[in-house]
């Protein structure tokens, strides 16, 4: 039996693509210098990290970064909202455990109420489940889907834990997915090891361990780490060795699914977990780094948002005007993997604007 | 090589190494710093073998020579 969930969809397209990320610079030279001293510049180097995007918390949330791409989707593409039957908000930072993220984007969108809109909780596998729901439902609409992604991780980073607190940066985005004639078969591929759900885990604030009076306490834990309850807990570790066994295996999947080779993809687009891991991925599926695009030395990791910021920021004007064949990855919390075949363009794509904060 | 190995370890974690060296108290950042040190003096780990890295000794025996 497979180690993987295949899944195909025929006819849809992505009709515009468009990303957001506050305006706020964070110098991780500066910013870390406390935590990790003399050894900074290394861990710069390994992650990749350089500068991150960081909005003010209780202020601008993914909803806000998310809407904000929607609405510069819309202002520059001219796209007709009319056309949306359908609202997905991938997050795992959403603006209230209830009501949901996607709800509350309908209405500050002004969408018809004769939208379907509900939240999926996963993290940096999210946009590729996002893409495959969205499709999924624009073929049972028969409309168009705005797929919103978006996060704010670096609010529940320590900045006092080695692991995690130069990596994640904020972003939102909005794509747009619609029905066609003729397109390529998306292709998807997912795993789920459930077994190891506290390698990345924020333990408190949900309802198996609910808000006390310590969760916002920062306490020293065995592993070194200096975090509060409602902070994230990453064993990079596991992680590592999640990714390393799992996700070459489920790109090399898809290409046997697709009948496809390295050889007949434009782009290998990876979620940005750590500069590291993406150009160790791309080593070992044969793929040179030209195909490759990164932007995580210069937003750093927003979980789920990592794939479409990086498509936004450097494929925009390849999008554009041409098609592209994309095979992408997204991995992290769960554990989880989803990885996907499709085409890209060509397609109204804004690249990245930025939320004043 | 074997000597090369050592030198690039010890100046990461900032003490001698030898084969007996376990890797208990490195974190796994410091484990990719090594890896990606390694990696610009071509001397590769293969990825599949990363997550097996538990001691210098275990280095030495994954390393390939690139080139």
């Amino acid at each position: 039996m497979t180690q993987f969930a295949l899944a195909k969809v025929k006819n849809v397209k992505i009709a515009g693509l468009s990303a957001c990320v506050p305006s706020n610079v964070v110098d991780n030279k500066t910013f870390g210098e406390s935590i990790y001293k003399d050894e900074i510049l290394n861990v710069i180097k390994t992650t990749g990290v350089s500068e991150r995007r960081i909005c003010p918390e209780n202020v601008v949330t993914s909803l806000d970064l998310s809407v904000r791409a929607a609405d510069y989707l819309r202002e520059k593409s001219g796209y007709d909202f009319n056309n949306i039957a359908g609202v997905i908000f991938v997050t795992s930072s959403p603006d209230f455990l209830m009501p949901n993220n996607a709800t509350t984007a309908q209405y500050k969108l002004g969408l018809s109420g004769a939208t379907a809109a509900f939240d999926i909780n996963l993290a940096c596998s999210g946009y590729i489940y996002g893409l495959w729901v969205a499709a999924m439902m624009a073929k049972s609409l028969n409309k168009s889907i705005l797929l919103l992604d978006g996060e704010t991780n670096s609010h529940f980073a320590s900045p006092k834990d080695y692991a995690t607190a130069l990596l994640f940066g904020d972003a939102g985005t909005a794509s747009i997915i619609e029905p066609c004639e003729d397109s390529i078969e998306w292709t998807f591929a997912f795993e789920t090891d459930g077994s190891q759900r506290d390698a990345l885990i924020i333990p408190e604030g949900g309802y198996r361990k609910r808000i006390d009076e310590h969760s916002a306490e920062y306490k020293t834990y065995p592993d070194g780490g200096v975090r509060r309850g409602i902070d994230m807990r990453m064993d990079g570790m596991a992680v590592f060795n999640f990714v390393v066994r799992n996700v070459p295996k489920s790109l090399q999947y898809l290409m046997e699914q697709t009948n496809t080779t390295p050889e007949d993809y434009d782009i290998l687009a990876l979620h940005q977990a750590n500069l590291f891991m993406v150009k160790q991925v791309a080593k070992m599926m044969k793929f040179s780094m030209d195909k490759v695009p990164t932007t995580i030395q210069k937003y750093g990791n927003s979980s789920s948002a990592t794939i479409p910021v990086t498509i936004s920021a450097e494929l925009h004007k390849q999008i554009s005007t041409k098609k592209l064949r994309l095979i992408a990855s997204g991995f992290g919390a769960g554990l989880s993997v989803a990885s996907a075949s499709f085409e890209l363009g060509p397609c109204v794509c804004t690249g990245v604007t930025e939320y004043e904060c | 090589m074997k000597k090369k190995i050592f030198s690039i370890i010890s100046d990461i974690i900032e003490s001698p190494v030898d084969e007996t060296t376990g890797f208990q108290d490195i974190n796994s950042l410091k484990l990719l710093q090594i890896i990606m040190a390694l990696d610009e003096e071509d001397i590769t780990i293969p990825l599949e073998k990363i997550p097996l890295i538990k001691s210098v000794s275990d280095i030495l025996k994954f390393a390939q020579i690139e080139g």
